[in-house]
């Protein structure tokens, strides 16, 4: 089966910095994707190469199948994104955002009024028609984000760090939009430092560490890979629990900062 | 299953560009929308500088107008070929310096940028045609445009019969106006993405700008009989340059006017030939905009990631930090103000508009200079020039800090301190160019410039700051404005409209006061009397500065809910 996301020795550089090196991602249709890494591993670079939005050094992408770089303007129009900074038109409504972005997915006016105001009653948004966006406060940009990056309706989703800043009740309603989306066949790639939503939710997870693409895999694989790897090295004891997902990316991307913190900072009271 | 629907039909033209458009025009339409404190008195501001401006605009659009209409009927009427030519090089060198300068400030300040257009599906012919057409509606090609026309209605008033080949060969003139001045633009876009070079950039404006102040008197001297010997120095340059310029497209627009009855065949290249420009310049641009569809990196983000990260000096107990100076002022104090001297040494913008007021002062203070020729107001005539830009600061003390400002609100400081820390430093800098600019005066003019009237400007100087100063730090409370210098799309005045309109009123009334002050010791005899009348104001306002220090913790805590909600906000 043609998967919908797919690199070939992806890399880009930054002058000599090297961001993303080598990464060979492969992400199957209807899969809910954790892209995971600390700070600055390259999670966003790989996301704004995924999107067209930033020109891989080397390497090829090909999104349903098809190279990206080919026909981004196909493909663009069959994916959705919430970037890191989010992108927004600050001096919009929310109304008149989503209904943009709407017609410029090549929507017709109905189809994209009826959306509007169908996303922004999901969002409990609808009750802030008059403010503009860049008096929103920051859950409430990212909830009209996340609305710009589905009104399309598209068949891959890339979400960075979407659940960042909004709340509670908020996220359920999201969580619960976005596994609607898989069921009906819909790829999520979605990055995020809160690894218990990324537990709860992805099925499948990738962590990449400066750049590099250490593992990937189903929960299950990559728990039975790190104990494998655990119990190959001298002095450890076996273990047939399956580990949590914070256990495997500490085991996996260098381990707990704790007796750094104790110290460093023994002067805290 | 996971195959890319080839069925949908593309998306049609027609419903993106028109999307785009309506997106402009709401962007625009909201910006006039007030904010709930912005009612009341706060809405006559604006207005009042769109009076004061306006004017101005029209100048811009009504001068070039009336210049093509002049020249297109005197060179018609002469039949001169040489001066078209000369004329429509002048109008490709303005075209483009101001609209490249425009498109570079504005690429840096606005609130949309194309390039974000990016990540929805714009197949790349329609991204190239949506560039172009969202750089028509500058100002400089709307003015050159209209130049253009204005040429050809002239030259068909002189000779009816031009007006054809007028309005073929200026339209086509304008057409490769508008694609150089895109392709320049782009390109230059994308060189000013370091912060050095557009530093290198506005320095090379600068040059150019003070250059052209400094040909423009020598031009002015050149009219004064004594020198015309000067003049006759430029004329085999000037002759060797139209030789060039006929084979450049001015040259080819002018003579192909011309030589439309008598050499049609000459004509038809003529025409060639600019038609062959556009098409070049049009490839060069749309050159450019591949590499941008495609993706290309332009913040200096990334670029700054490519240092290693430092390994943080250990801290020995006891031992002071590095923002913490073991000296007798407080601590808070010497924070801040080491805080303030960071950011001004890093804000390249002012360091280099101080420069290029500098430089004007210098070209101004010659014998054909506007203070070479008023010496008596020479000082305090440049001491309002230069102030101006740099004293928006002090009317949005916070303003740089955005965000930052709330810990001011959750720190354990007295704001007093802090905002003397924050004014010092501006007024350190204040000083600095204040006797630069006097020094530069000085030089040229000292056997004019009495030492009472330096004493008197001396004090008139003292006045304005502290005045300045005291209604500034008030209004940086009463209305602040976020602005984060240096920083990409924000919104360019340091200040908001009406302490921008405050802060002129207060220097145009300042320097109309010394007028009559002046007068009056001239017509009495008495040259200390500007000395004697501007130390009780320096006093008064010095006075009115302290007041509004000691009661800055009591005015914080009443605009605490303004300053947070307009400095934390998000983008």
């Amino acid at each position: 089966m043609t998967p919908a996301i797919e690199t070939q020795a992806l890399t880009r550089r930054f002058g000599d910095f090297l961001a993303v090196d080598q990464v060979h991602l492969r992400v199957e249709a209807g899969q809910f994707f954790g892209f995971l890494g600390p700070n600055g591993a390259g999670k966003s670079t790989t996301i704004r190469m995924l999107t067209g939005l930033l020109a891989p050094s080397s390497g090829s992408i090909s999104l349903l199948g098809e190279p990206l770089s080919a026909r981004s303007a196909e493909i663009k129009r069959q994916i959705g994104v919430v970037p890191e900074g989010l992108a927004l038109f600050g001096r919009l409504t929310a109304t008149q955002y989503l209904h943009f972005v709407g017609r410029m997915y090549g929507l017709d006016r109905p189809t994209t009024l009826a959306r509007t105001e169908e996303l922004l009653d999901f969002m409990s948004l609808a009750g802030e028609h008059t403010k503009l966006v860049t008096d929103f406060s920051h859950g409430m940009q990212k909830k009209l984000a996340l609305a710009a990056a589905v009104i399309h309706g598209p068949r891959i989703l890339f979400l960075d760090e979407p659940f960042e800043g909004v709340d509670a009740v908020a996220a359920g309603t999201l969580k619960a939009m976005l596994q609607r989306m898989i069921s009906r066949g819909a790829t999520i790639f979605l990055t995020s430092h809160v690894l218990e939503i990324v537990e709860r939710l992805c099925t499948h997870i990738g962590i990449i560490h400066q750049g590099r693409l250490v593992a990937q895999g189903s929960l299950a694989e990559l728990s039975a890979d790190v104990i494998a790897r655990t119990a190959a090295q001298p002095g450890a004891t076996s273990s047939a629990a399956p580990l949590t997902l914070e256990q495997i990316f500490l085991e996996i991307v260098g381990g707990s900062s704790a007796e750094h913190t104790e110290q460093e900072l023994s002067w805290l009271s | 299953m996971a195959q890319l629907r080839h069925a949908a039909a593309p998306i049609p033209a027609r419903q993106q560009l028109a999307a785009i458009a309506w997106l402009r025009w709401r962007l625009f339409a909201n910006s006039f929308t007030l904010r709930p404190r912005q009612r009341g008195v706060a809405l006559l501001f604006p207005v009042l500088l769109r009076l004061l401006v306006y004017p101005f605009v029209a100048l811009f659009f009504a001068s070039p107008i009336a210049a093509g209409a002049l020249i297109g009927y005197i060179t018609a009427a002469r039949g001169n070929v040489p001066l078209l030519t000369l004329a429509l090089t002048g109008a490709f060198l303005s075209w483009q310096y101001v609209g490249v300068y425009a498109a570079t400030v504005s690429s840096q300040t606005a609130a949309f940028h194309p390039a974000s257009l990016l990540r929805f599906p714009i197949p790349f012919a329609r991204y190239v045609l949506l560039r172009l057409v969202l750089g028509i509606l500058t100002p400089s090609t709307v003015a050159g445009s209209l130049a253009m026309l204005a040429a050809a209605i002239g030259m068909a008033f002189a000779r009816p019969t031009l007006l054809g080949p007028a309005l073929l060969f200026l339209c086509l003139y304008a057409l490769l106006n508008l694609l150089f001045m895109r392709m320049a633009a782009a390109w230059i876009e994308r060189w000013l993405a370091t912060r050095f070079a557009r530093q290198l950039f506005t320095i090379t404006f600068v040059l150019l700008f003070v250059g052209l102040q400094l040909v423009s008197l020598h031009v002015r001297s050149m009219t004064d009989p004594r020198t015309t010997l000067i003049s006759s120095r430029w004329l085999p340059l000037v002759a060797s340059l139209r030789a060039l310029l006929d084979w450049l497209p001015p040259g080819l627009a002018a003579r192909g006017i011309f030589f439309f009855s008598a050499r049609p065949l000459a004509t038809l290249l003529h025409a060639a030939g600019l038609l062959a420009c556009c098409a070049l310049f049009l490839a060069v641009f749309a050159a450019r905009m591949r590499r941008q569809y495609l993706g290309e990196e332009w913040s200096e983000g990334a670029a700054r990631r490519t240092a290693p990260p430092r390994a943080r000096p250990q801290a020995s107990p006891g031992h002071a930090t590095e923002l913490q100076w073991d000296l007798r002022p407080s601590q808070v104090f010497l924070a801040c103000f080491q805080k303030e001297w960071v950011y001004l040494q890093a804000n390249s913008r002012q360091w280099l508009g101080a420069l290029t007021t500098l430089l004007l002062v210098f070209v101004f203070s010659s014998p054909q200079g506007v203070l070479g020729r008023h010496p008596a107001y020479a000082l305090q005539g440049a001491t309002a020039y230069v102030l101006f830009a740099p004293l928006a600061a002090l009317f949005n003390t916070f303003g740089a800090d955005a965000a930052g400002f709330q810990f001011y609100l959750l720190a354990p400081v007295r704001l007093r301190e802090v905002l003397l820390a924050k004014n010092l430093v501006h007024l350190l800098f204040l000083a600095l160019e204040i006797v630069l600019a006097w020094t530069l005066i000085l030089a040229r003019l000292h056997r004019q410039i009495s030492a009472a009237t330096e004493a008197g400007a001396a004090l008139w100087t003292l006045y304005l700051l502290f005045l300045a100063l005291g209604l500034g730090t008030l209004r940086s409370m009463q209305a602040p404005r976020r602005y984060v210098p240096g920083q990409s799309r924000q919104s360019a005045a340091p200040a908001n409209a009406s302490n921008m309109l405050l802060l002129l009123g207060v220097l145009g009334a300042s320097f109309l006061l010394q007028i009559p002050v002046a007068l009056l010791a001239e017509h009495l005899g008495r040259p200390w009397l500007p000395s004697a009348v501007f130390a009780p104001l320096a006093a008064g306002a010095l006075l009115g500065y302290l007041l509004v220090l000691s009661r800055a913790d009591r005015l914080l805590l009443r605009y605490r809910e303004r300053l947070s909600e307009e400095l934390g906000r998000l983008s």
